[in-house]
């Protein structure tokens, strides 16, 4: 199902989440979408193509912007990192509970393991979120 | 009232409003709404009709280039859009009886003329003129050239954020990119003419000439009229004529009202340039657009760069310069438009030009 923009009614391709036109955020199930042959499946190559934001050159957009663009749920590559470095951090504080000189810095050590997780995931989604924007063939 | 045609039952008279060569009606198929278009010119030679054999002949002869120019056009339009979108295509086209008749969607418009678009806020009218950029960059991407750009073939839509879109109708004058039709077939308006479309008609210009580049021409006149309200001016050149292409071609300054917005007033001046490959493509000119409204919607408009000159500046102009914005419409046509009965005495009178300089 193609995407009718609400603010300039261009037809915009299934997969897209910005106009390709006015740059607004594109709802889903438009009624003009709706009208749609079902034949008419955008973005894909010749035949009843409904193109008129496809082909379009693609633009950069901050990473930042594009975070809020996806839902959490979205970036299973992301949970399975996070749940293996907590599972290496259980592990070390364990160790950790048995080498007693380290038991006085723990909490530092802790606050430092932490803050690089933090960043690693940071890093993560963006990552995700430039790959799965360049996939969606959003201009 | 209750007439079909081709399978499309009529839902209303058949009026001319806004046609030269053709009349149009509403209709409907299967429960949708649609535009439905006869032509008037050319009339298929059925048996009952009259006429020698040779007149009937001649006939078929021009109703078969007639069906295959439009065929093909149809043809190459049919992938571009769907139901919905800003570029109005055609559906169907068919002959039945001695007339031909052309079906589109139907669209519901609003009254809004030229004059009311440019006192909407800035990055409005640029919404407005970026959507029918967009329309004629994939017409162009797909080497058509729609050939009768001008307000009254631009339909306005109020959509559902309350913004106005631009609608691309009527393609009967489009062609393929370097071959239109010869210049006693061509329809259009001489007021959005290009340099080129002057010198096809008057023969110093091959058909080759005759590119993507002339729409850009028309919607620079288009947008100069969208963005003031008054459309550009164009200095008068003694025997040049009084349309913005010939006095264009002729090396006539032009004024796009715009000249305290630089880029703004940059980008039309290109669009008009009288040499078609210094002219920019219909997606320069999308992005070119994109980067005015992105700078409008960030300074919330820019009355002080972009309102159209003053009434002073204007008294001023006017002595000096010609106005050459086309005659606004009242309306928002959604009539087919073929040649205008101006356009046609113009036509007419550059044919026989040439072909007394000929001679």
């Amino acid at each position: 199902m193609n995407k009718s923009c609400a603010v300039c009614e261009t037809l915009n391709p299934r997969r897209a989440f910005r106009c390709a036109v006015c740059d607004e955020r594109l709802e889903d199930g438009t009624p003009a979408s709706a009208a749609l042959p079902a034949t008419a499946e955008a973005g894909a190559p010749g035949g009843s193509v409904l193109s008129e934001a496809s082909g379009r050159k693609t633009e950069s957009r901050p990473l930042g912007e594009l975070i809020g663009e996806y839902p959490w749920y979205g970036r299973i590559v992301i949970w399975p990192i996070v749940v293996v470095l907590l599972a290496v951090l259980l592990s070390l504080m364990a160790v950790w509970g048995v080498l007693g000189w380290l038991w006085r810095a723990r909490w530092v050590i802790l606050l430092l393991v932490f803050s690089f997780l933090v960043v690693l995931s940071g890093l993560a989604v963006l990552w995700e979120s430039s790959v799965i924007y360049e996939r969606s063939g959003v201009p | 009232m209750s007439r079909s045609v081709g399978g499309y039952r009529i839902t209303t008279d058949f009026t001319t409003a806004g046609g030269g060569q053709c009349r149009w009606a509403f209709a409907v198929r299967d429960g949708d709404e649609y535009f439905l278009k006869e032509f008037l010119a050319p009339t298929y030679p059925i048996p009952e009709s009259p006429g020698s054999a040779t007149t009937k002949e001649r006939k078929l002869r021009k109703c078969e280039k007639f069906e295959e120019h439009h065929q093909s056009v149809t043809s190459a339009l049919a992938p571009l859009s769907k139901t919905g979108g800003n570029l109005v295509t055609t559906r169907d086209f068919f002959r039945e009886g001695a007339k031909y008749y052309k079906v589109t969607e139907k669209v519901d418009v609003t009254s809004l003329s030229p004059r009311m678009i440019s006192r909407e806020p800035v990055e409005r009218r640029i919404l407005v003129l970026l959507t029918v950029a967009h329309s004629l960059e994939i017409l162009h991407r797909a080497g058509l050239v729609h050939g009768d750009l001008k307000p009254e073939n631009i339909l306005i839509k109020e959509t559902a954020k309350g913004y106005y879109a631009a609608k691309l109708i009527d393609f009967d004058n489009a062609f393929f990119s370097g071959r239109p039709v010869p210049p006693e077939d061509m329809v259009g308006d001489p007021n959005y003419y290009s340099p080129e479309i002057f010198g096809y008609f008057n023969g110093g210009v091959t058909g080759e000439r005759l590119t993507t580049a002339s729409d850009v021409f028309a919607l620079g006149l288009v947008a100069a009229l969208f963005l003031t309200g008054r459309g550009a001016a164009f200095e008068s050149v003694a025997d040049a004529g009084r349309y913005p292409g010939e006095l264009r071609g002729a090396g006539a300054d032009c004024s796009t009202g715009l000249r305290r917005t630089a880029r703004a007033d940059a980008l039309i001046q290109r669009m008009l340039s009288a040499d078609p490959d210094e002219r920019p493509t219909a997606l320069q000119v999308f992005d070119g657009l994109k980067e005015l409204r992105t700078e409008a919607k960030r300074t919330g408009g820019w009355p002080r760069e972009t309102e159209s000159e003053g009434p002073s500046t204007g008294r001023r102009l006017r002595g000096k310069l010609l106005e050459a914005a086309a005659p606004e419409p009242d309306a928002p046509k959604h009539a087919a438009s073929g040649a205008s009965g101006e356009g046609g005495r113009l036509r007419g009178s550059l044919l026989r030009g040439r072909d007394s300089s000929s001679a």
